[in-house]
């Protein structure tokens, strides 16, 4: 009886459920498709399909050019997230730590989050000229706001009842740092990383594309003007597939990892 | 064997305390003196000033007057003589079980890594949660993470032990079990322990002494000597007909406190 019945249930199951497969795998192949159908209505200098674009892709790769504009992209990105990371942490901190600091650093927060960071790509441009500088101070302003107010949520949520325990088994105010907030408040800041990560992104492809002359914007940017369409979806699909790299597969699973203690 | 209370010279001694939140007055001249070795319990309705007064011995809160002394020395949090075990258990959630009774160790880091984990397995076997030395403390049970949190201060070898209502958040037959096990622990180190809780039952099985806190800032409501014999166990001590007789004292002095309570209330709302 119970073998007849436990066949029945697995039979049902199979007919909606098929183990291993995630209707994800359909995401990509469609938009895919979808764009070699849309591109047959266009002539190909116009909106070039999927395969064109890929041999564009070749050409860059075999004359080395593609690697000297990812790593722009990337020296920048390491220089103003990197500066966001360890300015927030500090900011951030004394921001939980401190009411008079919180009180004083969260208007300025909400202020600068409330401009778009392109906004100061021109005012960069005119103090600092084309190039690194002037990418990298945009990247800092647009990550380090939001990263500042994550970590100061976290350090806010520590409960007083821990620190009072690390306390009685003797931590003295250092070591109170290192083994009891900064543990607590590490989903936080990985959280602070994706999210100033992705930021920082943002701002680097939009002040590429004013203020540089190499990079992944600006290579989107300079195929704009010379009506090049297969160099201009070459960099979009460059600077969406690093994106979803590091956001989605490196910086989300680092949360997650920190993140297990907390679900409750 | 810490059967024998009241031997030698004071351990600990509080001496004509004075303390207020604020305007708020909490102990207004309160004086105890406890011995090495002895068990003694603080009983009395909650908002009477009990964890107050463990915060004072501790060293986390300071008298405004007056002087809290352990073996002649003022107390500060992070002495390691005392151990402290809180009311919620308060393990670090993202430690391990063993990592958590490892910390106080940690911390003073006089022991080697190996040597560290070899204690706290021992304090873990001790509180009979061998087994569950890898687990994160949002995998324990409630009792379960009060014996870890005891493992973590015993892991200290501390001379005195405070412990907050460390059993007020678990069931009844868990608690039972939970005070044989202080008991047998307490036992076999020895530790002088000031234990505070609101349940009549667990301060006559356990101690020593009882003290009933008055409402404050009254301070010590009564003392009861408790001569109980030891070992106690369940069967033969909670029957007992001395058992009964402070259990009905103690009803009696309870709800005297909680009458005050009630008047003092109802002053304040007119
Ligand atoms: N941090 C504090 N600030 C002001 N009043 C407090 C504080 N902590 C406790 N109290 C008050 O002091 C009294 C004693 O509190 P407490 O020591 O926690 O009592 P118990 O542990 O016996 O319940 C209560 O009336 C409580 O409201
Ligand atoms: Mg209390």
């Amino acid at each position: 009886m119970s073998v007849v019945a436990k066949d029945a249930v697995s039979k049902n199951k199979s007919r909606v459920y098929i183990p291993g497969f995630s209707w994800s795998w359909l995401s990509i192949p469609s938009l895919l498709v979808a764009w070699m159908l849309i591109a047959t209505q266009f002539p190909n200098y116009i909106l070039p399909q999927v395969w064109e674009v890929a041999e564009e892709a070749y050409d860059w790769i075999a004359d080395g050019s593609i690697f000297g504009h990812l790593w722009a992209s990337f020296l920048e990105e390491v220089g103003g997230f990197g500066a966001a990371i360890i300015v927030s942490i500090i900011f951030g901190f004394m921001a939980g730590f401190y009411k008079g600091f919180r009180e004083y650093i969260v208007p300025l927060n909400g202020l600068f989050m409330a401009i778009p960071p392109i906004a100061w790509a021109p005012l960069m441009l005119i103090i600092f000229g084309i190039g690194y500088t002037t990418i990298v101070v945009v990247i800092f302003i647009s990550a380090v706001n939001p990263m500042i107010l994550t970590i100061m949520e976290g350090v806010l949520t520590i409960q007083g009842s821990e620190i009072r325990a690390a306390r009685a088994l003797g931590a003295k105010r250092w070591q109170l740092f290192i083994h009891v907030y900064l543990p607590a408040s590490l989903p936080f800041i990985t959280a602070a990383l994706r999210i100033g990560f992705s930021q920082a992104w943002r701002a680097l492809v939009a002040a590429e594309m004013i203020g540089a002359t190499q990079g992944l914007g600006w290579m989107v940017s300079m195929g704009g003007e010379i009506g090049n369409s297969r160099q201009v979806l070459l960099g979009i699909v460059l600077i969406g597939g690093v994106s979803y790299l590091f956001e989605r597969i490196f910086f989300r699973r680092l949360e997650k990892h920190y993140e297990v203690w907390r679900i409750q | 064997m810490a059967t024998s209370s009241h031997v030698g010279g004071d351990e600990l001694i509080i001496e004509d305390v004075h303390f207020s939140y604020g305007s708020v007055p909490i102990f207004d001249g309160m004086s105890i003196s406890v011995s090495p070795g002895e068990f003694l319990s603080i009983l009395g309705p909650s908002g009477c000033g009990k964890t107050t007064f463990l915060n004072l011995l501790s060293g986390f809160l300071k008298p405004d007057a007056g002087s809290v002394l352990l073996r002649g020395e003022p107390i500060e949090p992070e002495d390691p003589h005392f151990g402290y075990v809180f009311q919620s258990a308060t393990l670090f959630p993202w430690l391990s079980t063993v990592e958590n009774v490892e910390f106080g160790l940690r911390m003073a880091g006089k022991l080697t890594p190996e040597q560290r984990r070899e204690k706290a397995m021992h304090y873990l076997d001790m509180v009979g949660l061998k087994g569950f030395e890898n687990y994160l403390p949002i995998r324990l049970s409630g009792g379960m993470q009060q014996r870890a949190s005891l493992a973590r201060a015993l892991a200290m070898e501390p001379r005195l032990l405070l412990m907050d209502e460390p059993f007020g958040a678990l069931d009844a037959i868990t608690r039972e079990i939970m005070n044989d096990e202080l008991l047998r622990l307490w036992d076999e180190l020895g530790q002088t322990v000031v234990f505070i809780t609101h349940d009549i039952d667990e301060a006559i099985y356990l101690s020593d002494r009882v003290l009933v806190l008055n409402l404050p800032p009254r301070g010590v409501f009564k003392t009861l000597n408790n001569d109980l014999p030891r070992p106690r166990s369940g069967p033969t001590t909670r029957t007992a007909d001395l058992f009964w007789q402070y259990k009905k004292e103690l009803i009696d002095d309870i709800s005297q406190v909680s009458a005050l309570k009630k008047k003092v209330q109802a002053a304040q709302m007119n």
